[in-house]
């Protein structure tokens, strides 16, 4: 099948790619007829849209099925103040399509899971990832591997980012590289670790870059190689990484032939924040409230860090980070009831466990930690 | 002495430091050390038996370190390694 010609317009429009020798008229048109599904339409997903959309990529899907939160659009570049509460995808498909209207753009506003995956990927060329979560990598490797097609990986957290190309032929894949997953709530998203607003922009522009490669056949490719970006010591490493024989889905003798359950297998469901199983420790906000007006004689005790504690507080609580706690649990008496709080109701949880096992018979937590209370009981509390 | 990169993710288990040292002429004895000095950040790499966690990597000069037989794997002093994580956010 031969290239697309591009109009007048479109060589006025991609005039400074057709004067690179390495792309030139040909790579333009294979850019014109190339199709890039991109599943996450947020941090990593607004860059990587946004470049290929400009780079004249000729048919972008993009997949989300959030909605815009004020909080997103510290780095979510693609969204503004008019959009919060709108849906992602939709949004985005309709900027892409004004800033080039050479180019088709779908906005699929749904979850993309192992019942839809092959259908709503069908047709696209490459997939890319701008997800926030393990159980869509996994499968979006999968997919990839299974069909043939190139996964252009990123992902970030903090300050740090990672780059890669799975599913080329004799070069390794995600499951190659992880072959397992960590367990649930070892490794925190964003929502609740934080992000430096720009490192998905520079994660996904990267991504873009080795898409738009990988469409023009050009230059060295991430496939073998993972990329390591460290924005505090503005440090680039690439590390070798290899195929593995053994491999479950693209090794010699694979036992993955079709689609799994990805949230099963990494013990998480998407789109919500890793929750801790009920325990006997748990008190609710309101049922802490209710405590503090019958005027029990209770230790607040916050396990949250220092800077955390400029955002917000329970007044009269006393301060002990987790990581500190065993250290300094003398400061704590034992004749009280304790009620260990922090940002979520994760890090408190630990604490009322390690507080009972050290002779403290009378420990709560509180269940959604402030945020929850903030929610709950006291609006006048910041939510982070 | 060998130093290691510690990627944020584990950065809550060494008190916030971004670069270790660690003593041993092995791989094995440098895993060791570090488990010694640091064994909460420890039981998060690494499995009773002191090996590497599936979903963590160690690489010296962009190679990864062998998994197996890490008492094999010589570790020279100036030698600078860098902790890999899976990272999960976007
Ligand atoms: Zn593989």
């Amino acid at each position: 099948m031969g290239l697309p010609p591009l109009s007048s317009d479109e060589i006025a429009r991609y005039s400074r790619h057709l004067l690179l020798p390495q792309v030139g008229m040909r790579g333009q048109q294979q850019l014109k007829s190339a199709s890039v599904l991109i599943v996450g339409a947020g941090g990593l997903g607004s860059p990587i849209a946004m470049y290929l959309a400009a780079a004249g990529v000729g048919r972008i899907g993009l997949v989300d099925y959030d909605r815009v939160d004020v909080s997103n659009l510290q780095r979510q570049v693609l969204y503004t103040e008019n959009d919060l509460q709108a849906p992602k995808a939709e949004i985005a498909a309709k900027r892409l399509s004004a800033a080039n209207s050479h180019i088709r753009v779908d906005g699929i506003t749904g979850q993309f899971n192992s019942s839809n995956a092959m259908e709503i990927a069908r047709g696209y060329d490459i997939l890319v990832d701008g997800t926030d979560n393990l159980p869509t990598r996994y499968l979006l490797n999968d997919l990839a591997v299974l069909t043939n097609r190139p996964y252009v990986y990123g992902s970030i957290f903090r300050f740090e980012g990672q780059v890669s190309i799975f599913g080329m032929p004799d070069r390794p894949c995600y499951r190659c590289l992880f072959p397992e997953p960590p367990p649930p709530g070892a490794i925190p998203s964003c929502a609740s670790a934080g992000v430096m607003g720009v490192l998905p922009g520079i994660i996904g522009s990267i991504q873009a870059a080795e898409v738009i490669k990988l469409i023009t056949g050009i230059g060295e490719l991430l496939a073998g190689r993972l990329l390591l970006f460290d924005a505090l010591e503005m440090r680039l490493d690439s590390v070798r990484i290899g195929k593995k024989a053994g491999c479950p889905v693209c090794g010699t003798a694979p036992t993955i032939r079709a689609l799994q359950d990805y949230e099963a297998w990494c013990g998480s469901r998407i789109g919500q924040e890793f929750k801790l199983p009920p325990t006997p420790f748990d008190i609710s906000p309101l049922a802490l409230s209710k405590l503090l007006t019958e005027k029990m004689p209770v230790v607040l005790l916050d396990v949250r860090e220092e800077f955390e504690r400029q955002i917000s507080t329970l007044t009269g609580s006393v301060h002990i980070p987790l990581p500190e706690l065993l250290e300094r649990i003398g400061e704590l008496p034992v004749d009280r009831k304790i009620i260990a709080y922090c940002r979520n109701g994760i890090r408190s949880q630990e604490a009322a466990r390690l507080l009972q096992l050290h002779g403290h018979s009378d420990v709560r937590h509180l269940e959604g930690g402030i945020n929850a209370w903030a929610a709950i009981v006291d609006p006048s509390i910041p939510v982070y | 002495m060998a130093t290691i990169k510690i990627p944020q993710v584990f950065q809550l288990y060494t008190g916030g430091s971004a670069l270790l040292t660690v003593e041993g002429a092995t791989l094995t004895a440098v895993l060791r050390d570090l488990a010694q000095r640091y064994p909460e950040l420890a039981t998060h790499l690494m499995n009773r038996t002191g090996k590497l966690h599936q979903y963590v990597h160690l690489f010296r000069k962009g190679e990864e370190l062998p998994r197996v037989e890490a008492d094999q794997v010589l570790i020279s002093q100036d030698d600078d390694l860098v902790l890999v994580p899976g990272i999960a956010g976007g």
